[in-house]
């Protein structure tokens, strides 16, 4: 009798401690709202926690079958488990706020949140480096045509942006991780594509314009190669602030993001374009970059430039013009540059070395030209002063033959350049032209006197002294 | 009392024929978009055709690609239901573009249901539902009428549903497991 007494009272205690204890969920649920408004996400959290605890019950509250109060109580929770996220950087949280969104659409198809969870899923796969995981996409993109259709197929401010953000995401998706591809990047062509073609359903103001073409382009451009056409877009853009600011940081960062345009090119035009860019960066941080490693930034720039080179001559019809031009433009830079810096390097102990160095790089690009000579592959703008460093190479290492017919070559090339034959020196000449040919003629000469030709010399003097006469003019009237 | 019944008659016929008007709009309206979503549903299967011809096949990709392709799909049979539920009978139009939208749909399942079984399962009712939409009809069925665009996959164009489910279906599982529900 005695053990029951007591029995009853603990089951009533407890029945008293339950109701006293717990609130009802129409009480938290309230709560929640005010909550949610105050910004108090992580109390909100657990109040919706608490609501849903409730409704797993064997007897839930009235509440808890009413759809619009439930798919409110995961709306609210996902959202502040997102900011939460933002705040903490806990991937648990995101993964907590997606599931609860999901949870939200699923019992009511609220296009909005479908976006949402749709933009945090993308969030994640970009987060935890997994290009692969294209749900999210899908998932915002069910969410945009939602409210598409629910503003009666009118594109509103709101869906602009959100189409914005759609957009962002898929670029970052199809470089995840930048160095691997984990799809082809078609997709999110594809993706960009639609979000651009619904932006423009609208009157568009002319920075919104700008940024949709922009993408658009992006999407199309190298047989729909959206991931090449973004690093090369970054690459561009971080060459800018290599030129501002050449430090090597910027520099390794622009020439990975190049390479990368490289490596995910689909069209022999576009890796062609990202060799010859490459070849560009490398010789700007030769000359101008702080701290550089001048012989492995040339012979970098080199190897690039010979690759771009080997392209065009087995896919020339691929190749537009002005991009042959740039290439050769680089090829022939970048091996004058690297020429003219072994031939430099007086202090080396070995100097001879550095000279014959100079001379294997040189004919890299010389061929023979049929008359028992050498010349250049091709013509390019500075091709004159190629011959001409050549042609000091050859008479350091005393190879008579070679000195000779390059410093021809570099005359040839220098009157050719400036349109103008001997006679003409004799009668009109520019005094900064004059200036310009000077310096050929007096290689030519010291080479002559070298290796003693005296019909070369006597050939020269008067052109010397005619050019030092004409230049001298130019001297005094800019000293003038 | 007879000019007030006359104005009472008036008044009806102004308001039903307002009704009607606002009818007529909603319908072209819903035609319109389903006519859109058609187009996005054939620019996602193009794409996707030339998807897989390119060398690197991703089957994320695919999926995504799938996914894409029902969401239009799906919204297109919502305004074909909506239709049915307003107009009481389906109109022709509406029909033709919801039958087609299901086919393609079909297809595009059937790409993958090698790997995936679940996904020949989804063909299949993709279909029948299809031919569902034409059962005892008279007019030319949907699968011979020439599309109203061009399906491209390689150098090869098709313009009716016929040719192209003649090639993508060769081994005739589609074909054959419609007897097989008739029975």
């Amino acid at each position: 009798m005695k053990k029951n007494v007591l029995c009853l009272i603990f089951i009533l205690i407890w029945i008293f401690s339950q109701t006293a204890f717990t609130q009802d969920v129409r009480t938290l649920y309230d709560k929640v709202n005010k909550e949610y408004e105050g910004n108090n996400f992580a109390t909100v959290v657990n109040l919706c926690k608490q609501i849903i605890e409730r409704c797993e019950q064997n007897y839930p509250d009235a509440e808890c079958r009413y759809t619009d109060v439930m798919k409110n109580v995961y709306r609210y929770k996902g959202f502040s488990e997102f900011r939460l996220y933002s705040q903490e950087q806990n991937m648990d949280r995101l993964e907590e706020a997606i599931n609860s969104l999901i949870k939200s659409h699923e019992l009511y198809g609220d296009p909005e949140i479908s976006f949402n969870f749709g933009y945090m899923q993308s969030l994640r796969a970009i987060k935890i480096m997994n290009g692969r995981n294209l749900d999210g996409l899908v998932n915002a993109w069910r969410g945009i045509l939602g409210l598409y259709a629910k503003d009666e197929w009118q594109v509103s401010n709101d869906l602009l942006n959100k189409l914005k953000i759609f957009i962002q995401q898929a670029v970052e998706l199809s470089i995840t991780p930048p160095d691997s591809a984990l799809t082809t990047g078609r997709f999110t062509s594809f993706m960009i594509r639609l979000a651009c073609d619904l932006a423009r359903n609208r009157n568009l103001a002319p920075e919104d314009s700008l940024f949709f073409n922009v993408y658009y382009r992006r999407a199309i451009d190298d047989e729909y190669n959206l991931r090449g056409n973004e690093w090369r877009a970054r690459g561009f853009e971080t060459e800018q602030l290599f030129k501002n600011d050449p430090d090597d940081s910027t520099y390794r960062i622009c020439r990975g993001y190049l390479e990368l345009a490289l490596r995910f090119a689909k069209s022999t035009q576009r890796k062609a374009e990202m060799l010859k860019e490459l070849t560009k960066v490398a010789l700007y941080m030769e000359k101008y970059g702080r701290n550089s490693r001048r012989e492995t930034e040339l012979q970098y720039a080199r190897e690039k430039a010979r690759q771009a080179y080997t392209i065009l001559q087995e896919h020339r019809s691929d190749i537009p013009k002005d991009l042959e031009n740039e290439i050769k433009k680089v090829y022939g830079n970048s091996i004058f540059r690297l020429v003219d810096y072994y031939f430099s390097i007086t202090t080396s102990k070995d100097r001879m070395n550095s000279f014959y160095h100079a001379r294997r790089i040189g004919e890299e690009i010389l061929v023979p030209d049929g008359y028992g000579g050498l010349k250049q592959k091709f013509t390019w703008e500075g091709y004159e002063d190629l011959y001409l460093k050549l042609s000091d190479v050859g008479y350091e290492l005393g190879d008579e033959k070679f000195a000779v017919d390059m410093v021809d070559k570099a005359w040839k090339a220098v009157l050719e350049i400036n349109h103008i034959t001997i006679p003409q020196i004799y009668r009109s000449v520019n005094p900064q032209t004059a200036k310009e040919l000077l310096q050929f003629a007096q290689v030519y000469h010291q080479i002559a006197e070298r290796f003693g030709l005296q019909s070369v010399l006597h050939w020269l003097k008067p052109i010397i002294n005619t050019l030092s006469h004409k230049s001298f003019l130019t001297n005094k009237q800019g000293g003038m | 009392m007879t000019y007030k019944i006359l104005c009472f008659s008036i008044l009806i016929f102004f308001i039903s024929n307002n009704i009607n008007y606002s009818q007529s709009i909603i319908e072209t309206k819903f035609e319109q978009q389903m006519i859109d979503y058609e187009a996005d549903v054939v620019r996602c299967y193009n794409e996707l055709q030339k998807f897989l011809n390119e060398y690197d096949r991703n089957i994320a990709e695919m999926i995504a690609f799938e996914d894409l392709l029902s969401i239009y799909v799906d919204r297109i049979l919502e305004i074909y239901n909506t239709m049915q539920r307003l107009a009481g009978s389906s109109l022709e139009t509406y029909r033709g573009v919801a039958a087609r939208a299901l086919i393609f749909r079909s297809l595009t399942y059937l790409e993958r249901s090698k790997q995936a079984p679940e996904n020949f399962e989804k063909a299949i009712n993709d279909y029948k539902n299809a031919l569902q939409l034409y059962k005892q009809e008279t007019t030319i069925p949907i699968m011979n009428k020439k599309l109203p665009y061009e399906v491209w996959i390689g150098r090869k164009m098709y313009t009716r549903l016929a040719d192209l489910l003649d090639d993508k279906n060769k081994d005739f599982n589609l074909l054959v497991s419609r007897y097989k529900i008739n029975e």
